[in-house]
């Protein structure tokens, strides 16, 4: 922390970047703490911040009137920030370009060299920065991959365009068809994407009495007033679930947070966000009315959710070889170099021309970690569906932890290390069923479809003032998508949100190609005494770890028997 | 799951309902829901009034009761009120073989009068020996025990370690008892049950009352 300010200091403007937007908040109130003479020269900038107050900010950094930034990518794209000639990383940057852009933010000027400081949260951090200079040298750096006809976009923007100037449907889809995301929309796409926003859908029968666009004189138009007023108030694609404004009682407003950050404190708790140290007065019609605290006391930083980032397919490569020392000693790989050799002591460093399983026996029960460096997102999928398939063959309940360097199955019984039973709950066979079965994805889609229905105009937002008229179009995303399952489930709206959450939650196309990977690859199985450094962090998460999806009413019953059974034990 | 109310005996049914002597009790239908979607221009497909109309049929033919009591929101909204919803009810209500009783709740109101064909026996609120039946809680006589909908209660139930879920619910307050929503297209609110109040919750083909160790605030 202290060196960090002193990095700072050095310079004339710095941007500090960090993963989360609560961590921004957290790096500012320190280095305020550790710096009071820097008052009015930091500053915070997130996407939960006000568009007005992340105006001010980059505007102040544009005049050089401010010593730090403390952001996350929100600062990552676009802006040309010349006067910035400092950047710090902190925490591992979770992919090669997301660091290099973040690199370019500093010097961003033709043949100025960019630098970015990175300052580790863990030992392992180390390796990660290390491993990502590797993989800049050698040019191995993520590739984008574009969306592919997000159909909810297209049903908002066909609204948008008919309500603006009425047009030929002909016309409408050239243009759209010159866009990369809807090349090679087929006929079938383009008319379901028609009817839903004319008569409604496929089958007729489902949607009597609805109409929204229609054809005048071949020109696709919206005539309806009240139709139009409301497309108007719900358009845009990013979609926030129960964002809560937060705003000075004087009139000014700060920024948004998560519904259920502000409905557990009570009026006189204080909290922090964009920088400031708040004091809330009142919380109704989804706004807070906060003052600036006049107590210092220690109040709680505004928490966003949000899944955790994964390792990139290209960084995790590179960390992999960077363990093994396929190239030369750097600074930092010196610095975790202890650690390292007690894994190799212990165990073995995990690579990616084997699978290392490690297996520990502790006073919980047995704990099997499997390392198959491929980043968190595809551990997830491995380790339920390991899990799935092992507690099918018996009827202990497996828990599942995972970070970017593997998975790890907890129970208290018998989870032996059988090289034979672990390639078989790991091989790609019926993946995609075993994949279905084990990891609820219903309720994975259901989350997903919040937004989809969101953009595709499906969920009325309430607005202040205008409560009564749209009250009556209440429904959740979660019950609208039980409607569309149950009432028309050939709905493609129903089938982007289960294609997204296959390709983009569960990395399908990294998972099946890692598993046919892990299947050529030789297993090294070692018995360990106890938990390795690897292991650690793992078995440290297990609390937090997901038991496999079940139905509702078997988890109810689950639930009451374990309480019954604690209160047995209690006599 | 039974509940004893003075003289009275509460049967709590998983289908979302509640049988009071000879009495069928439901509550929230919100029948035309989607029908008022699609009026106002956001396509949600019809199914919820064929469904619906269907599970009431069901239990009627289950148990067999002297009288059907909607407590309340048996409408949705006036817009709600298409020629093909008002179709299926119509074709509901000529399959009624016993008396039918809407107590009238703000949806109701605001989406107007009924048809008068229709058999429905209309109130504000009625009286069933020593219980009487109103739509919204805020409206019950202090002094006699309610039944009531209006707040489509969901119990949030998790145990700290799993991963929690929300539910629909019967809430049981010291005057009163708060029936879940019946439609298929209705959301809910999360009931807080105050101390010495309790929840129960469907679980298969009974009802189970859920302790309060699983619904932390």
């Amino acid at each position: 922390m202290r060196r960090v300010a002193q990095r700072i200091a050095r310079a004339n403007t710095t941007l500090l970047f960090t993963n989360t937007r609560s961590q921004t908040e957290i790096w500012f109130q320190a280095l305020s703490a550790v710096r009071p003479g820097w008052e009015g020269q930091l500053a915070v900038h997130h996407g939960s911040l006000d568009l007005d107050e992340r105006r001010e900010v980059e505007a102040r950094l544009r005049e050089g009137t401010v010593r730090c930034v403390v952001c996350t990518s929100s600062l990552d794209l676009g802006v040309d920030f010349s006067p910035v000639d400092q950047v710090i990383q902190v925490g591992s940057p979770k992919g090669v370009a997301r660091l290099l852009q973040r690199a370019g933010r500093s010097g961003h000027q033709p043949g100025k060299l960019s630098k970015i400081l990175c300052v580790p949260t863990n030992a392992l951090e180390l390796v990660e920065f290390a491993a990502a200079r590797d993989a800049i040298e050698a040019r191995q750096i993520e590739a984008r991959i574009p969306l592919r006809k997000p159909l909810d976009v297209l049903v908002q923007h066909l609204l948008t365009l008919a309500i603006g100037q009425p047009d030929r449907p002909d016309d409408l889809r050239c243009e759209v068809e010159t866009t990369h995301a809807f090349r090679g929309l087929t006929d079938e796409e383009w008319d379901w994407a028609l009817g839903f926003i004319t008569s409604g859908g496929k089958a007729l029968q489902a949607y009597p009495n609805y109409r929204k666009a229609e054809l005048v004189d071949g020109l696709l138009t919206v005539r309806d007033k009240r139709h139009i007023q409301l497309h108007r108030m719900s358009i845009g694609t990013i979609t926030s679930d129960l964002a809560v404004t937060v705003r000075y009682a004087k009139g000014r407003t700060l920024g948004t947070v998560e519904e259920g950050f502000v409905s557990k404190m009570n009026p006189g708790t204080q909290f922090i966000f964009a920088g400031r140290r708040l004091e809330l007065i009142s919380f109704r019609n989804h706004t807070a009315l906060v003052r600036n605290a006049t107590r210092n006391s220690k109040g709680r930083v505004a928490i966003w959710g949000g899944s955790r980032m994964s390792l990139s397919n290209e960084l995790a490569l590179a960390v992999a070889r960077r363990l093994h020392q396929a190239v030369e000693e750097t600074p930092e790989t010196e610095r975790v170099a202890p650690i390292l050799a007690l894994q190799r002591a212990w165990s073995s460093l995990p690579s990616r021309q084997e699978l290392l399983v490690e297996h520990t026996r502790t006073e919980e029960g047995e704990h099997l970690f499997v390392f198959p460096m491929a980043g968190r997102l595809v551990h997830e999928g491995l380790g339920a569906l390991a899990a799935y398939r092992f507690s099918r063959e018996s009827d202990a309940t497996i828990q599942v932890s995972m970070n970017d360097y593997g998975f790890a199955l907890h129970s208290g019984q018998a989870l032996l290390l059988d090289e034979d039973a672990l390639r078989s709950a790991l091989a790609p066979d019926d993946l995609l069923d075993d994949l279905l079965a084990c990891l609820n994805t219903v309720e994975l889609a259901r989350r997903r479809f919040r937004e989809v229905a969101r953009v595709a105009g499906l969920v009325v937002q309430n607005f202040p003032g205008r409560r009564r008229t749209t009250r009556d179009l209440h429904a959740s995303s979660s019950l609208l998508y039980d409607v569309f399952r149950n009432y028309d489930p050939g709905n493609l709206l129903l089938a982007q949100a289960e294609r997204e959450i296959l390709e983009q939650q569960l990395e399908w196309t990294r998972l099946k190609a890692t598993m046919e990977d892990l299947a050529a690859r030789p297993f090294r199985l070692v018995e360990t005494r106890r938990l390795s450094p690897f292991a650690f962090p793992l078995w440290a998460d297990r609390l937090q770890a997901v038991t496999a999806g079940k139905d509702y009413a078997t988890r109810l019953e689950s639930m009451l028997k374990d309480l019954e059974n604690a209160a047995l034990r209690g006599i | 799951m039974t509940l004893q109310v003075h003289d009275h005996l509460l049967t709590l049914l998983p289908e979302k309902a509640l049988i009071l002597d000879s009495t069928l009790i439901l509550a929230d239908t919100h029948f035309g829901k989607s029908a008022s979607f699609r009026a106002r221009g956001i396509p949600v497909p019809e199914g919820d009034t064929a469904q619906d109309t269907g599970r009431i049929l069901v239990l009627l033919d289950r148990h067999r009761p002297e009288r059907l009591v909607i407590a309340g929101d048996f409408l949705h909204a006036p817009e709600g009120k298409s020629p093909a919803v008002l179709e299926s009810l119509a074709h509901f209500f000529s399959r009624l073989e016993c008396e039918t009783h809407l107590v009238l709740g703000n949806h109701d109101h605001r989406a107007g009068p009924l048809p008068r064909d229709w058999p429905v026996t209309v109130h504000e609120s009625l009286a069933l020996g020593a219980l009487t039946i109103v739509h919204d809680p805020a409206e019950a006589p202090g002094d006699e025990f309610s039944i009531c909908g209006h707040l489509h209660p969901v119990a949030r139930i998790k145990d700290g370690v799993n991963t929690g879920f929300r539910t629909p619910c019967f809430w049981l307050r010291e005057m009163s008892l708060i029936l879940p929503s019946f439609g298929t297209f209705t959301g809910g609110a999360i009931a807080h049950p105050a101390d010495g109040e309790r929840i129960f919750a469907p679980l298969h083909d009974r009802v189970v009352e859920i302790p309060r160790e699983l619904m932390p605030i």
